[in-house]
């Protein structure tokens, strides 16, 4: 897959037009950088937000009051590993996400598979792991905050995880109290298997809030992980 | 928009998100007077909801316009919310709201008359729910359509409830979520949740009377409508006082629901930064919260709720009677901390 920039003249536009199209923009797959300029410090603010929910890194702000040009880059997740090692490292995904090596060909959009695969046999079967509701350590309200822009980042992928495994403090994410249930409700349209710790919502007494996904086993659950490239948050 | 009567489309700015920033309108209005009246209570010049005028028979007149370009699509909501909205300024004083005169900007090439209509049909319901009655009004032709109320109240002499005169031992009451400014952005991105779309309509349809009723029978000390410059740009005008300013609990606040997401996703008004531009300096310990739910509190409200200071032995119960009347109030803080500034908590 070539690497492709797209360049956005928002200067004039008011928002939420600006991050509109960038958010449009993103949601090509081929789309790996956007260079933006606008002409107000508003929308300057609202894409550097946008970029940082939806898991782009911005490479530069060069300020020519009062127009800003924004360099943004994808921090895709869908990275092959093999292609990984010769790129720049991400902070946020070394610490946090862990590729399994146990199948050595992850779905990236060219060869994802067309069946909805949720068993661990299927080749180049992915799957994300959540036993949290929080994403990383140190501060509950931003981990959650980040869990929400991970869920929609995740969602917004062309091709999104055959199964999401919720475990632990995880199954919340699932429950009605959630406020992810929008993005899982449409990863899951999107084919996406979500597949919930049963164990787990009864040791929380949340089995009767459970409001998206399917209830699943310990040895369904390692079935699945183990034939799978797993994503690790 | 294809749909003939797709009114946000049509608009720059939306609801309370059009008015000025607080800090150009200080600007314009600085050092402008006018003769001092006899029977005048209150004028531009300080921050109320509503000017005063004593009549001399016992009763104080209060004034309000309020008008804005659409925050919703349908033409009979919009002029609910837009009557909504112009009625809440005479509920902040604790006034009964009389007779109201329409304001209306309209693109009579470009929409149909129909659409008219229907926006003086929801104005209309809302006014005859307040007991107000239409007297007239005044209409122009332009390119964005616009719709407002003057509305004129009454209430007894010297019992207004004015929004500077906060003292210690009072607590702080909001009876709507915030938010409103997020999900009008987030429904213009074309992201909005069903959920979040639905409460800020349902919210901003409805009237302040009940609130304003409920409150009257406890003892309210000071109040204000929060609207265009958001709960701490009104907060920050109801703490400019030399006797002591207000503390907010920022995590006691309502939301609409996903205003969170929206924030977090860039989808904040312009009316936002200028908010925060024209009155951040009143505000003390921003860090007490992140930067999107710090944005969420300058969000511009349309037809907000009201933000009442009330004696701290009665709020616990004012509260009660706003949430058994159905109505989404919560205690947000109370006076307290240095005069002119809002201190923020957790």
């Amino acid at each position: 897959m070539s690497e492709s920039m797209i360049v956005i003249e928002a200067s004039g536009r008011p928002c939420p037009e600006p991050v509109v199209m960038v958010k449009q923009a993103s949601g090509d797959p081929a789309v790996q950088s956007i260079v933006v300029t606008v002409d107000n410090q508003a929308a300057r603010d609202n894409i550097l937000r946008f970029a940082s929910y939806a898991g782009w890194s911005v490479k530069s702000v060069q300020a020519d009051e009062p127009r800003y040009t924004m360099t943004l880059a994808r921090d895709d997740v869908r990275t092959r590993p093999d292609e990984a090692k010769g790129q720049k490292p991400d902070a946020r995904l070394e610490q946090d996400a862990a590729l399994s090596t146990k199948t050595p060909a992850p779905a990236t959009p060219a060869q994802a598979p067309t069946t909805k695969a949720n068993s661990g046999q299927a080749a180049g079967c992915t799957s994300v792991f959540l036993a949290s509701d929080a994403l990383g350590s140190g501060n509950d309200e931003l981990g959650q905050l980040l869990m929400r822009g991970f869920l929609f980042s995740l969602k917004e992928l062309e091709t999104p995880p055959q199964n999401l495994i919720l475990m632990n403090g995880g199954v919340r994410l699932a429950c009605v109290e959630s406020r992810c249930i929008d993005h899982l409700r449409q990863l899951e349209a999107k084919g996406t298997s979500i597949l919930v710790c049963g164990t787990c919502l009864d040791f929380f007494g949340l089995k009767a809030t459970l409001a998206i996904g399917s209830i699943s086993n310990m040895r369904e659950l390692t079935y699945i992980l183990a034939g799978s490239a797993v994503l690790r948050m | 928009m294809e749909d003939a009567t797709g009114l946000i489309a049509r608009t720059r700015f939306s609801g309370c998100g059009a008015k000025l920033g607080p800090g150009i309108l200080e600007k314009a209005l600085c050092g402008l007077n006018q003769p001092a009246w006899p029977g005048l209570v209150t004028d531009f010049s300080g921050n109320e909801d509503a000017g005063l005028f004593r009549l001399g028979n016992g009763q104080d007149l209060a004034q309000t316009v309020d008008f804005f370009p659409p925050i919703v699509d349908d033409p009979f909501l919009f002029g609910r919310i837009a009557a909504a909205n112009a009625l809440s300024d005479i509920y902040a004083m604790g006034a009964r709201p009389i007779t109201a005169l329409a304001l209306v900007c309209f693109p009579v090439r470009d929409l149909p008359l129909a659409s008219l209509r229907a926006m003086m049909e929801g104005g209309l319901d809302a006014l005859s729910e307040a007991g107000c009655a239409l007297v007239g009004g005044h209409s122009i032709e332009d390119s964005e359509p616009k719709l407002g109320y003057m509305v004129t109240g009454l209430v007894e002499s010297g019992q207004a409830w004015r929004n500077n005169t906060v003292r210690e031992g009072l607590s702080l009451i909001l009876t709507k979520p915030i938010g409103t400014g997020l999900v009008n952005m987030a429904m213009r991105a074309d992201c909005v949740s069903a959920a979040a779309r639905e409460a800020a309509w349902r919210s901003m349809a409805q009237l302040n009377q009940v609130a304003a009723g409920i409150l009257g029978g406890f003892s309210v000390a000071a109040c204000t409508d929060v609207t265009g410059f958001g709960l701490l740009g009104h907060a920050a005008e109801m703490a400019q006082n030399e006797v002591c300013g207000l503390t907010l609990s920022v995590g006691r606040v309502a939301l609409l629901p996903d205003v969170m997401d929206y924030a977090a996703m860039g989808l904040v008004p312009e009316g936002t930064r200028r908010n925060r531009e024209g009155r951040g300096q009143a505000i003390l310990n921003a860090g007490a919260c992140g930067a999107e739910l710090f944005d969420i509190l300058f969000d511009p409200q349309t037809s907000g709720g009201l933000l009442a200071a009330v004696p701290q032995a009665l709020a616990d119960g004012a509260v009660q009677a706003l949430q058994a009347a159905g109505l989404q109030a919560c205690l947000v803080g109370e006076s307290g901390g240095p005069p002119g500034k809002v201190s923020l908590i957790p």
